[in-house]
């Protein structure tokens, strides 16, 4: 069952050398980051499950790598096939750099899977062991102002701040409930893999800190930790 | 030596890389902020870029980046009749139209322009069959297929290079098969559009890969994003970085640079000419009085 959850943004600009001078506007971003891995492996999982958005449902075999190339820099994380999308090799290399030692489990979990599919797979993944933790990787809308990739749209904010609040109070049904049509409008490559997190807590107490949440260009970036407890029946 | 290239029966020189001028109708465009949107400082923007030394001017009525909605008529009040009145006054000048409309295309063909620049990669397929039935010049774009007017977002490339050489040879066969003239047609890698700084680093790196498909190359670069990047300037401080990119990809046999700063890129490509051994010298005394 699921005992520990974190949500991390994953542009390719977290990485450092991606950014190049730039790389500081991001460090308070990957400071919440380190927080929230730490989090994640303080729980004592069995093991930890990584998701992410990306253009199939997959659960990829280990090892497995990631790469930056198609991005135009040549970095590549991980050991084996470059398989992984961006989330997940975003991921692998939030892990390399903060518990190296990590060996989780990654899941991709189709951009256009319909929302039942999202909770389904979360349950399943917290089944997998006693004790499960789970990274979850997603960003909000990339059309959040007129210099956002996706320009401004004017629910974009409004979007990203429900999810923030979600994300904050640990309310899976919020997560659960977002429309994927509207995430598909607004750019929101987070919304599938929030689900896989609402199937994963569903009827699980949760203890949620919101650790960060920003959008320097355009497009929401959130931290979060939550940890699991018992049910509660409702 | 570059090749000939021909414009509605108007020939350029072939000693050195040709600058289009960029003269935007538009009260919005990133670099120069609507300074020309009115005719009469559009029309002294021609004279001053002819002055300077421009092959082309590239006449546009909708900014690149995301904004207010321009109208297919908004957009020909803005460049049809301009097109005209340069068209009278410069008989001689090639005019390039930046659209991807293909009715303004059409109505700035019959007004007098040459080149239809459709920066948006096809993205109106019809603009490609009116420089057809104009036997107008046609710039084929690689966006890697992303709507007019939207940016790049996490676009990614497993083989950029190859997916440029495809995009921007497919689309030069398809103009020349619907009847436009071989020597009117350009490819353009289309830098910072549907490309990461990266990416249009690595495109000029490589413009002997593009210059190597035997398609003229047009290479629009001036104080783009990617040079600000880059360079970490701010948008006033993207010339000499633009004029480097210039020179890297003069030397590497790209035709045609769109350009800002006409002064300054005609010297920059007449000096790589020179040292390339395509221009002589204007000339050449010391030593051999």
């Amino acid at each position: 069952m699921l005992v520990a959850a974190g949500v991390f943004p994953h542009p390719p600009v977290l990485v450092p050398r991606m950014a190049g001078d730039r790389a500081f506007e991001l460090d308070g971003l990957r400071a919440a980051c380190a927080e929230g891995v730490t989090r994640l492996l303080d729980s004592d999982p069995d093991v930890v499950v990584v998701v992410g958005g990306g253009e199939d449902t997959v659960s990829y075999p280990t090892p497995v790598a990631g790469t930056l190339a198609p991005y135009g820099l040549d970095l590549t994380v991980g050991q084996g096939a470059e398989v992984l999308p961006l989330s997940l090799t975003i991921a692998r290399w939030l892990l390399d750099v903060h518990a190296p030692a990590h060996a989780p489990l990654f899941e991709s979990v189709s951009a256009s899977a319909p929302v039942d599919d999202c909770l389904e797979l979360g349950r399943r993944l917290a089944q997998r062991h006693r004790r499960v933790a789970l990274m979850v990787m997603g960003d909000g809308s990339a059309c959040r102002d007129v210099k956002a990739p996706g320009f401004l749209d004017p629910e974009a904010v409004p979007h990203d701040d429900d999810i923030a609040r979600a994300l904050a109070t640990g309310d899976e049904e919020v997560l659960a409930a977002v429309d994927p049509r509207t995430s598909e409008r607004l750019l929101v490559s987070g919304r599938a893999a929030w689900q896989v997190l609402a199937g994963a807590a569903s009827g699980r107490s949760v203890e949620a800190e919101l650790l960060d949440y920003q959008a320097p260009y355009g497009v929401g970036y959130f931290v979060a930790s939550w940890r699991c407890g018992p049910s509660e029946r409702k | 030596m570059l090749m000939p290239l021909r414009f509605r029966g108007r020939a350029t020189p072939t000693d050195r890389p040709l600058v289009m001028a960029i003269v935007n109708r538009t009260p919005d465009s990133f670099y120069d902020r609507g300074a020309t949107f009115a005719a009469e400082d559009a029309m002294e923007a021609v004279r001053s870029a002819v002055d300077e030394g421009a092959d082309i001017v590239d006449i546009g009525g909708v900014k690149a980046a995301p904004g207010g909605e321009v109208s297919v008529a908004e957009e020909t009040d803005r460049v049809v009749p301009f097109i005209a009145a340069v068209r009278e006054r410069f008989p001689d000048l090639v005019i390039s139209v930046d659209t991807w409309r293909h009715e303004v295309g059409r109505w700035a063909c019959e007004a007098g322009a040459d080149l239809l620049n459709d920066t948006w990669a096809g993205a109106d397929p019809v603009l490609a069959e009116v420089a057809a039935e104009f036997e107008a010049g046609y710039v084929c774009s690689h966006t890697g297929g992303i709507t007019p007017r939207t940016r790049p977002f996490r676009v990614r490339f497993p083989d950029l290079v190859n997916s440029v050489v495809e995009e921007t040879t497919r689309r030069a066969e398809h103009a020349v098969a619907l009847g436009v003239p071989r020597e009117s047609v350009l490819i353009d890698p289309t830098h910072d559009f549907g490309k990461n700084t990266r990416h249009s680093l690595e495109l000029v790196r490589h413009t002997e890969e593009l210059v190597a498909t035997g398609w003229p190359v047009l290479m629009a670069l001036s104080n783009k994003d990617f040079v600000g990047e880059t360079l970490g300037t701010s948008l006033e401080d993207r010339v000499t970085g633009t004029l480097a990119a210039t020179a890297v990809a003069a030397n590497a046999g790209a035709a045609v640079f769109r350009a800002h700063q006409v002064r300054e890129t005609r010297q920059v490509v007449d000096m790589v000419a020179s040292i390339r051994g395509d221009r002589p010298p204007s000339g050449c005394v010391r030593g051999l009085s």
